[in-house]
Order: structure tokens, then C-alpha cells, then sequence
């Protein structure tokens, strides 16, 4: 899934190795999630989401439309 | 910062990550060749069939790469990972040395069950069951360590190398049984099973890590 964590993260002059500190992961788990490699749990969507104070929905890019709904 | 000097800047780190690869590259060609020759020289090498000769090789490599990963996990200043990888981050490397110490456990202890099983005439039978039952209850034991300290990115990958090795070995154990018993010639003897397990299963975590950018030094 797409998402504008880099921006963020150097938005707030974070490095990756502090936000993983920060968040309590690895490195490569913040640089897998930039480089969409990996879709973090949704636990640690929510810790981005408060550490960024934005909600999920701006750091995650999601395209699914439900075709289905009325 | 202006948008030229930061793709001249970009160049230069793709083209020192480059250099770096192929440096690693070579060393690690050099170090294979140096362990295939060492190994050579001083085991009976006509006295071993193919696969026990690649048992032995086996435990001697992971000796050999157990010995830098003891030395990066115990070095203070981590001079050794900083040659090998100038990016790397010290407090990164720092962070995962429990997780770098039991990894480091774990392949210890698959060197002597690789020798007992390649050369069964060195201890008798009971030693040699003890000695195999001993070690897997220690890589049991560093891989429940190993899980708890994982984080989230790489149980996933854990678990994915692991589900793409049981299909590589699925696959190939099953061909392997099926070319045996059809009658096609091909004896199914355990030693090599063996030492196939192992290759797959570290083929297949090379595949998961590269997928999930694993290797990727900071930015």
C-alpha cells in the first residue's frame, strides 16, 4: 500500500532509526513500510498515525472504492 | 539543497552501494574458496563421499561465518560491521546484538550434528544421538528467544520463509521419494536430504529478506 511516511517522518527531521525507537521496531520495518515492502500491523498504523498526529487515513494511501455500496 | 546536488548526491550513494556489493562480492567468493581449500587440505577428502564432504564444508563455512558474527555482536566500537558496511548504524546494530547472539547460537549448533551425521565412525552411536538431540534442543530453545525479540517485519518474514521453505522442500523431497521408489534410480539417502533442507531453508529466507528490503542499509 502506497504511503507518505517518508515525507512525514523527514517533515518532523526524524531519521528511520529514531522513528523505530520511537515506535519500539527495527529500522528495516520503518524502510520496508516506506518503501512498500511491507503493510505494518494495524497497531503500529495507529502509533504512526499518533506519533504524526494524523490520522491513519493521511499516512495510508488506500485506492479499494466499494463498487458494491449503494 | 538544491534538486542537482541532491541527485548528484543520490548518484553517489547508489554508485558507493554498488562498489560495496561487489566488494562483498569477491570477499565472499575469496572466503568460500579459502574454507573449500582449507577444508581440502585438511580433512581425507578421498575418503569422503560428495555429500559428506559437503556436510563438512557446510560446518566449516558456518563456523567461519559464526566466528564474524561473534566478533561484530561482542566488538565494542563494531569495527568489523563498519568494514564491512560503512552505513551501518551502530545503535541499530547495537539493538539487535541479543537477537545477533542467539542467531549466532543457533547455526553453533547445527555444526555438531553436520559432523556426526558426515562422519558417523567418529563417536559411537548413543554419543552421536545425544550430541544430534542436544542441538536441536538448543536451536529450538535460541529460536523461541529469537521469535520473541522479532519484531513485527521480521516474524512476517519469518513466518514467509518459512512457508516458501516447507514448498521448496515439499516439492523436492516429494520428486526425490517418487524418482526412488518409480524405480528411476536416484537412492534417497538421508545425509543429503539433510544438507538439501538446510540450503532451502536458507534460500528461501535470502528470497523473503530481499522481497521485504531487509538488506537496506538507513536513509
Amino acid at each position: 500500500m502506497e504511503n507518505r511516511l517518508k515525507d512525514l517522518r523527514t517533515a518532523h527531521g526524524l531519521s528511520q532509526g529514531q522513528l523505530a525507537t520511537r515506535l519500539g521496531v527495527s529500522r528495516q520495518t520503518i524502510n520496508a513500510v516506506e518503501t512498500d515492502k511491507y503493510d505494518p500491523s494495524l497497531p503500529l498504523a495507529l502509533r504512526l498515525s499518533k506519533v504524526f498526529q494524523v490520522p491513519v487515513e493521511d499516512i495510508f494511501i488506500d485506492t479499494w472504492t466499494d463498487d458494491s455500496a449503494e | 539543497m538544491t534538486q542537482e546536488t541532491q541527485m548528484d548526491a543520490a548518484a553517489a550513494k547508489k554508485q558507493k552501494k554498488q562498489a560495496r556489493i561487489v566488494i562483498e562480492m569477491i570477499l565472499g567468493g575469496l572466503f568460500g574458496a579459502g574454507d573449500m581449500m582449507l577444508l581440502a587440505e585438511v580433512m581425507p577428502v578421498e575418503l569422503l563421499d560428495i555429500w559428506e564432504f559437503i556436510a563438512l564444508a557446510l560446518a566449516t563455512m558456518i563456523a567461519l561465518v559464526l566466528v564474524i558474527i561473534l566478533i561484530t555482536a561482542a566488538s565494542r566500537r563494531l569495527m568489523i560491521m563498519r568494514v564491512f558496511d560503512g552505513e551501518a548504524d551502530e545503535a541499530e546494530i547495537r539493538s539487535q546484538r541479543r537477537n545477533i547472539l542467539y542467531s549466532g547460537l543457533s547455526m553453533a549448533a547445527l555444526i555438531p550434528p553436520l559432523t556426526v551425521l558426515a562422519l558417523p565412525e567418529l563417536v559411537n552411536r548413543d554419543l552421536g544421538m545425544a550430541i544430534i538431540v542436544v542441538s536441536l534442543m538448543v536451536m529450538t530453545g535460541a529460536g523461541w528467544v529469537i521469535w520473541r525479540e522479532q519484531d513485527e517485519l521480521h516474524r512476517v518474514a519469518g513466518l514467509e520463509g518459512a512457508n516458501v521453505g516447507l514448498g521448496v522442500i515439499f516439492t523436492g523431497i516429494f520428486l526425490w521419494a517418487a524418482l526412488n521408489i518409480l524405480g528411476y534410480n536416484v537412492p534417497f539417502e538421508p545425509l543429503p536430504a539433510v544438507i538439501l533442507t538446510i540450503l532451502a531453508t536458507v534460500v528461501s529466507s535470502i528470497i523473503v529478506a530481499a522481497r521485504r528490503s531487509l538488506f537496506s542499509t538507513s536513509s
